[in-house]
Parts: C-alpha cells; structure tokens; sequence
C-alpha cells in the first residue's frame, strides 16, 4: 500500500467520524510526514477528497469519495494522535497500519443506554437553564429518554439524519406538548425547546466553525454550516407541529 | 445579585455541557472538562451580567473563560473543541436560533398588525443570534490569544 493511500485512509477515518477538516488534514500531512513523502496536495470536499502526486515529471490525480459519516470522535481522537506518533517516528508505517485497523474497530465510548440517559439530563438541564420548572424538567427528561430511544434504534437501520431527527424531533416534542397540555408546566418555550436540544446539531456547528476559522477549508465549513442550519429547521418545524396541534 | 441562583443555573450549564459531550461522543477524560466549562462559562457570564456589564461582553468574557479553563483541564498542546464548543453551548444562542426559526415560520401565516408584531420580534431575534453567537466566536478568539500569549508557543491549535 503506497503512503498516499495510508495517509487518505487515515484523514478519511477522522473525516467519517466526525472530524473537522482541519483535523483530517493534519491527520494527511503527519501520515505523509511520517512515510518521507513529499509533492502531494489535498483539495478537500464534504463528500470527497482530491490528490494530485507529482513525482518528477509524473502527475497523478486520485479522487475518493468521503462515503458514509456517523459519529464516533474517540475513533477520529486515536486516529489523529496515530499519525501525530508516527510523524514523531514513534511508530513505524507497518505499525501504524495495524494501529488503523484497530481503531476502524473501536465501539462507541457509551452504549445506548448511557446516551439515552445523557440525552434526557441534557435535555433537563437545558430546560433549567432557559427558566423552566421542575415541571418542565420531567417532562423534556421524558420526551428526550423517548426520542433518543427511537434515534438510536433509527440510526442503526442507517436511516439518514434528516428523517431520524424530523421523525424523533415530532415525537419528543409531541410528548411535552402533551405534559404541557396536561398541565405539569406552564412555562411553554423552554419546555418545547428543551424538548428536542438533544438532537441539536452540534457536530456540524463545532467542525464548521473550525473549517470556516481555519479559511483554508471555507466552503467546506459552509457546506456544513448550512447542513446544520437545515437541521435546525426540521427540529423548529417539530416543535411548530406540537404547538399547532397539541397546544 | 442573586449568587445561589446563579451558582444553580451554573450547575445546570454544566451539566448540559457533558451531556452534549457524551452526545457527541466525546473521549471519557474530556468529560470532566467540558462539565466545568459549561459551569465556568454560565458562571462567569451570569456574574458579569450581574455585574451591569453588559449582556454581550459578559458572554465575550465568558467565553474566554470557557477556552482557559479547557486549556487548564486537558493539559494538551491541543484544545479540545468538543469540550470548548459544549462549554459555550449553555451561554445562550440555542434558544433564539429556535425562536428566530419558529418566529420565520409564523410569518407567512399572519397579516396586519399581527405581521408587524412577528416581524419585529423576528427581527429581535435575528439579532441575537447574530450578536451572541459573534460574541462567542470573538470570545473564543480572546481565549486563545490569552493561551498562546501565556504558552509562548504558536502550536496551540484546535
């Protein structure tokens, strides 16, 4: 396997699971680094990547795809600090190789129960902040527990993003609508809100911050930018679907 | 100034904080950081705002707090942006964002002066998203200027 592959293997592994582009990058240059090779440059795209090689008077251009994205940063966080070891020729390239297999393999830090749990005090905790009651509190800790429940069972058929969170947001925020309606808080907004905080697009917003900052990576950082903007509308039409039909 | 008050909501910011995190999947030893940023950030805006500073410098000066206080806890050369990013997450743009988008989708259903009233409340809450969320960013930017300037060091990176 030839360094530039080794290199666009590892970048991609961040890129798929979650990484900033700057992040995948640096992953590319310290592979590269790592392997003494030089003359390759990297245009990089949300779904795809592209290398030109020179080597004296043979140029070579390679596209590939970014394929499938999921969330899993302790993947992309070993990753990184694999091509960091072997940049610092703390690893060999053989090593790092069988190093990438590993963490290709690694689970999720937290199982689903450990989500769903983290989902609803999230989603509590959010709803104190923005000034509900404890009425609300046990509503959205409700509605999220739920909704995470069906994202995570959504998510493992490989639903894509923007049906799980239209369908999971609708239901969480259905469910507070209906305690709202029931009467276990009177503080509407932040309930609604809190209700469906858990599936706000963080990643997105986090890397297209940091793509956009970085200005070498700008339309990625866009591209991004604007899928989580797109993410946040779902998520708002959910909650006008409750307020329209439940309040 | 209510001081339990805050230092409750505080909790709560941090506690939203490491939920997010644990959302994003974050490595278990980023978990503790990211829950005292989100507390730190919250705190220090809270007080700020109590203070008369104002609303939007508060949350530039929480902001930075949020970058040194990660630097502090992940003793890396790298800044972790998830315990970053989730720290400043409880100081507020979230729910205007929602408001701005509910508050968009309301306006092609009303007219008359019910229209005039959506629209300035729309517009209110544009405002604040735009606002707070430049105010986060020129926060962050605060945070790691005052971290390369005590580091010395331009490898701090995020």
């Amino acid at each position: 396997m030839q360094a530039t592959d080794i290199a666009l293997d590892a970048a991609l592994l961040v890129m798929q699971n979650g990484g900033s582009t700057a992040a995948a990058d640096r992953t590319f240059s310290n592979v590269l680094k790592g392997c003494a090779t030089h003359g390759v440059a990297a245009v990089w795209r949300l779904d795809f990547v592209t290398l030109r090689t020179q080597v004296e008077s043979d140029l070579s251009i390679v596209i590939r795809p970014v394929g499938a994205t999921e969330v899993n940063l302790l993947r992309a966080s070993e990753a990184i600090v694999a091509a960091e070891r072997l940049a610092k020729r703390e690893i060999t390239a053989a090593d790092f190789g069988t190093e990438l297999d590993r963490v290709k393999k690694l689970p999720s830090p937290y199982n689903r129960w450990v989500m769903i749990a983290a989902a609803a005090c999230a989603a509590g905790s959010f709803a104190k902040v923005a000034g509900g009651d404890w009425g609300s509190f046990g509503i959205v800790f409700v509605a999220a527990a739920i909704g995470q429940f069906f994202r995570s069972v959504l998510l493992a058929y490989k639903v894509a993003a923007a049906p799980v969170t239209l369908v999971c947001g609708v239901l969480s925020a259905f469910i507070a609508g209906a305690g709202l309606h029931m009467g276990f808080s009177r503080v509407a907004p932040a309930t609604l809100i809190a209700s469906v905080v858990y599936m706000v697009p963080g990643l997105p917003l986090i890397n297209g911050l940091i793509d956009i900052v970085s200005q070498k990576y700008l339309l990625v950082g866009v591209e991004r930018m604007l899928n989580a903007a797109f993410l946040f509308l779902v998520l708002a039409i959910a909650i006008a679907l409750a307020d329209t039909l439940i309040l | 100034m209510d001081l339990s008050g805050i230092l409750i909501n505080s909790l709560w910011g941090g506690l939203f904080a490491a939920g997010v995190a644990i959302l994003l999947t974050a490595p278990r030893e980023y978990l503790v950081a990211t829950f005292f940023c989100g507390l730190v950030g919250r705190l220090v805006r809270d007080i700020f705002s109590g203070l008369g500073l104002g609303q939007n410098l508060s949350i530039v000066v929480a902001a930075a707090m949020v970058v040194l206080v990660a630097v502090a806890c992940i003793r890396s050369h790298k800044v972790s942006p998830v315990a970053m990013i989730c720290g400043v997450l409880p100081l507020g743009a979230a729910t205007a964002m929602f408001n701005m988008v509910l508050g968009l989708m309301k306006l092609s259903t009303v007219s008359g002066d019910d229209l005039n009233a959506a629209s300035i409340e729309y517009t209110s809450n544009l405002a604040k998203v735009f606002v707070t969320t430049l105010s986060i960013a020129l926060g962050i930017g605060v945070g790691m200027a005052i971290v390369r300037f005590i580091k010395r060091e331009d490898s701090v990176e995020v």
